[in-house]
């Protein structure tokens, strides 16, 4: 008996053994009635569920004459509803240090929830209240839309945000959602008809995936989603099917904004990147990370131009574009440019060094092992980005795959040197000497962005 | 010198109200150096990760004038070489195995991180000791760390709110008090630092007897202890002893210098100021609470007021420290879209504070305020740096990290009379100043 017991601990081990590197556990699929599909992951020890409904709306949903709607609907979402005013909704949320948060980007938008289990039927009753039954306020738009009025004029937001903005301006143009940006006389047209019609559209049980992750109890959860969930009925169902294009970026273009008395001048390089779910996804997030490390190594370590400057990408809101950025003295500015040059020359022509691309290897997949908490785990399953879960489970095998040739074949391709869009955000009159050396510059004026397309 | 503290030993019942979840030990090194290492398991299977922390208890109320923004700048040397090991090594070993590294400066204490796999902690507790004792500031690198410290000077000043906070911060503190110079420093001092005056600041705060060290993950104590002893044990220093808050500096009846600014940003914004004890102080828990529930949380009375049912700010934000060695200053943050009908809402506030000095705080806003501290410490022990970052504030301002396990009963201690009392000695009119923060005409 003793060694039968033995033999199944030791096959025990060694299934546990051979599944202990991948971070991603089974999932349970489950769909309510009203068609609302559900993930159930277990994550962690700790008592806590983790819910996180992702919505397939943002940014690339809104029309000309919309801009801003995305991120006014899903900010006076949380402020009250039929069920809960929002001072009682927070109340309750305090008490149980609960969090419900959203977030929205170009392509998607996330609605999270926390909390004990103990406090399950109250933070399911909480989040369902504001997905469902939101009241979108009259005072409370307004409010919201003052704010962000006050917070974004163009002439007073630092050179950082400026060149971002019009970053996206000249890469995608103001015929395509995320080249425009909201401004004052557009924005105010926004009435709160509009955004009830905005979130009837989009909030809606089949335009929504689910993922609940923690150490809950299922059968109870299931009990609680269908009370919560199951009355929810909406007359658009499927997800919605709305993609862009993405614009060519064939050329160096070389673009300045003027921003009176700034310290500090902003630079934004922008590129072509993988589309989403192409095989080189991969292999061009490894590549990236690295040239962003380059760049730091070279721009910061060396001649200590600047705080900080990234490459930036990302797979769960790919526009299809990658993008470099930093803040620089204004007498750098230009060196800047020649310094960013020589390291896109180097890496397109040599690739990476074995040791770098171990490092970065290693940076990644630590990110994979070492998440702690519910939500992040749940944000790795994102249904709307990774819509096989399957390959989720095998990354880290492809991470160990990767060498330098399968890296230096997407350096070929998305790293090229003769092609970005730059623009540089800072004070014209002290960047003047700087900016006559860049051929065919064009310089945008601040009111450029405010038409639509 | 072992020691063994079980705050809960099971996690699976650890949805009744209780502090940390995991197992804490500690050890004192001969050279004075304190380790605390909690044990908390793996959350993915397979690979276990651990948070090292070292705390230092230097900050920028460590700076005489003429080196003001020194601890800051030290914080980035830190990570370019000792006689041993480059800047380069230093990266290179903790890349090549996926270490998350940084560092942070406040006014009093600068704490070094490392988030790595447990297989990796030996080598990085190796290095963390190496530059506890063999830093070495060539005016070469300092030259290129000065520019760069230099640039996060002016990212600062680049951004609207932040260059107010510092414009502002001018006018907080009397001449001579630990806090009174931003912990970013003065750029026209930064960029001339020599490395002579960085070695002697170094050799000054840099040593076992002023730091401690925190060790959060999936490891056994006792292994961790050998390695400590092995590595931080080897610095031979003789330990010394700090008093806390040494050197009173006393913030009640004293006054901010201005109470009207202006800004390039068309918001107003009126921030109230008032003395506010420090960690150590017997008032500090019933003060704390106080700016909790009236102030700062997002349920706090005067969000639901100005916010949430009175639509007259866009926000009630409490800036700053609110655990400090040293007695200080609040600033709390009030948001509005610029009108002269604002008045009222600085009327509202005293009317607020007033009635709390009067009758004390909602006892339902207590209680909230209690459970939410008790659900928060379960939701926060998911995560490493923040069981780190509670027993090292512990340790650092109550000189015991234990002190982190019964932080909610000195809540809970907290009467209404205390409530009443504290809030008149630090928040009755004469107390209070508010700048009011403005767009130039």
């Amino acid at each position: 008996m003793k060694k039968i017991a033995v033999v199944f601990l030791s096959l025990f081990c060694v299934s546990a053994f051979l599944e202990e590197k991948d971070p991603f556990p089974e999932i349970e699929k489950y769909k309510l009635k009203n068609g609302m599909e559900i993930l159930f992951a277990d994550f962690g020890q700790l008592p806590v569920t983790s819910v996180n409904m992702f919505f397939n709306v943002g940014t690339k949903n809104e029309t000309p004459g919309q801009q801003g709607m995305c991120m006014l609907t899903t900010d006076v979402l949380l402020m009250g509803n039929e069920k809960y005013s929002r001072v009682e909704q927070d109340r309750c949320l305090f008490r149980i240090a609960g969090d419900i948060s959203v977030s929205s980007n170009s392509n998607f938008t996330i609605v999270s929830a926390d909390f004990l289990n103990k406090d399950s039927e109250m933070g399911m009753g909480l989040l369902s209240s504001a997905i469902m039954k939101p009241l979108f306020r009259q005072q409370d738009v307004d409010e919201q839309k003052e704010f962000y009025l006050a917070t974004n004029k163009t002439d007073k937001i630092d050179a950082s945000q400026l060149a971002g903005i019009y970053g996206d301006y000249v890469t995608f143009g103001l015929q395509h959602p995320l080249g425009r940006h909201f401004y004052e006389a557009q924005f105010n047209k926004i009435t709160t008809a509009q955004i009830r019609e905005f979130y009837s559209f989009n909030f809606t049980p089949g335009n929504c995936k689910v993922v609940i992750t923690g150490k809950c109890d299922r059968v109870k959860m299931k009990e609680l989603l269908e009370k919560c969930f199951g009355g929810w009925s909406a007359p658009y169902g499927e997800m919605n099917s709305s993609a862009y294009d993405i614009p060519a970026i064939k050329d160096k273009e070389y673009f300045f904004v003027a921003k009176a008395n700034a310290e500090q001048a902003a630079i934004t390089w922008t590129k072509r990147a993988p589309e989403a779910g192409s095989k080189d996804m991969l292999a061009f997030r490894v590549a990236n990370n690295i040239f962003s490390d380059y760049l730091m190594n070279e721009i910061r370590e060396k001649r200590g131009y600047t705080y900080g400057i990234y490459s930036a990408f990302s797979e769960g809101d790919n526009t299809g574009v990658f993008r470099a950025s930093t803040q620089v003295r204004n007498e750098v500015m230009y060196s800047t440019l020649e310094a960013f040059d020589v390291v896109l020359n180097d890496f397109y022509a040599k690739g990476p060094q074995q040791k770098d691309l171990d490092k970065i290897k290693a940076r990644m997949r630590a990110g994979l092992m070492s998440i702690e908490d519910p939500g992040s785990f749940a944000m790795l399953i994102n249904p709307l980005v990774y819509k096989d879960y399957s390959k989720r489970k095998g990354v880290l095998a492809e991470f160990d795959k990767l060498d330098l040739a399968a890296i230096n074949k997407v350096i070929k391709k998305y790293f090229t040197p003769d092609s970005y869009k730059v623009v540089i955000a800072g004070n014209g009159e002290v960047l003047n000497a700087q900016l006559t050396k860049l051929t065919a510059l064009k310089r945008l004026e601040l009111g450029v962005i405010e038409r639509d397309e | 010198m072992k020691r063994l503290l079980i705050f809960l030993s099971c996690i699976f019942i650890a949805e009744q109200a209780s502090a940390f979840v995991y197992p804490v030990f500690d050890t004192l090194l001969a050279n004075g150096l304190k380790v605390i290492v909690c044990e908390k398991p793996a959350t993915v299977a397979g690979e276990g990760f651990a948070e090292l922390e070292v705390w230092y208890r230097v900050g920028s109320k460590d700076e005489k004038d003429g080196t003001r923004g020194m601890a800051h700048l030290f914080e980035h040397m830190m990570f370019r070489g000792t006689k041993n090991y480059s800047g380069e090594t230093f990266t290179h070993r903790m890349d090549s195995v996926g270490a998350e590294w940084n560092a942070y400066t406040t006014f009093d204490r600068t704490v070094y991180h490392e988030f790595l796999p447990v297989a990796a902690l030996d080598m990085a507790m190796m290095l963390e000791a190496d530059r506890m004792q063999n830093l070495d500031v060539t005016q070469e690198i300092l030259d290129t760390e000065r520019e760069v410290v230099g640039q996060e000077y002016r990212n600062g000043i680049s951004n609207w709110y932040r260059k107010m906070q510092l414009d502002r911060y001018a006018m907080l503190y009397p001449q001579g008090h630990p806090y009174a110079v931003d912990v970013i420093g003065n750029l026209d001092e930064v960029t001339s630092f020599t490395s002579e005056q960085c070695m002697k600041f170094y050799n000054e705060h840099y040593s076992p007897g002023k730091a401690f060290v925190i060790i959060v993950g999936d490891v056994k104590h006792s292994d961790v202890f050998k390695t400590a002893a092995k590595t931080f044990g080897a610095i031979y220093v003789v330990p010394e002893q700090i008093a806390v808050g040494s050197g009173y500096h006393p913030m009640l009846n004293t006054h901010v210098k201005g109470l009207e600014m202006n800004m390039d940003f068309p918001l107003q914004i009126y921030c109230f100021s008032f003395p506010q004890p420090p960690a150590s102080d017997k008032d500090f828990f019933a003060f704390d609470m106080i700016m909790s529930v009236l102030f700062s949380d997002d349920n706090s009375i005067l969000n639901e007021r100005l916010v949430k049912e009175e639509h007259s700010a866009f926000g009630v934000v409490s800036v700053g420290e609110a655990w400090s060695l040293f007695p200080s200053r609040t600033q709390v943050d009030v948001f509005m879209p610029p009108s002269p009908g604002n008045l009222r809402v600085k009327k509202a506030i005293r009317e607020e504070i007033d009635d709390v000095i009067a009758n004390g705080l909602p006892q339902e806003k207590m209680n909230d305020f209690i459970s939410n501290l008790e659900a928060s410490q379960i939701m926060g022990a998911y995560y490493a740096e923040n069981i780190a970052h509670e027993l090292g504030m512990a340790e650092y301002y109550f000189r015991d990290y234990k002190k982190a396990d019964t932080m909610i009963d000195s809540y809970k201690a907290v009467t209404q009379e205390d409530i009443k009392r504290v809030a008149g000695d630090y928040m009755r009119a004469e107390q209070v100043d508010v700048i009011n923060i403005k767009p130039a005409e």
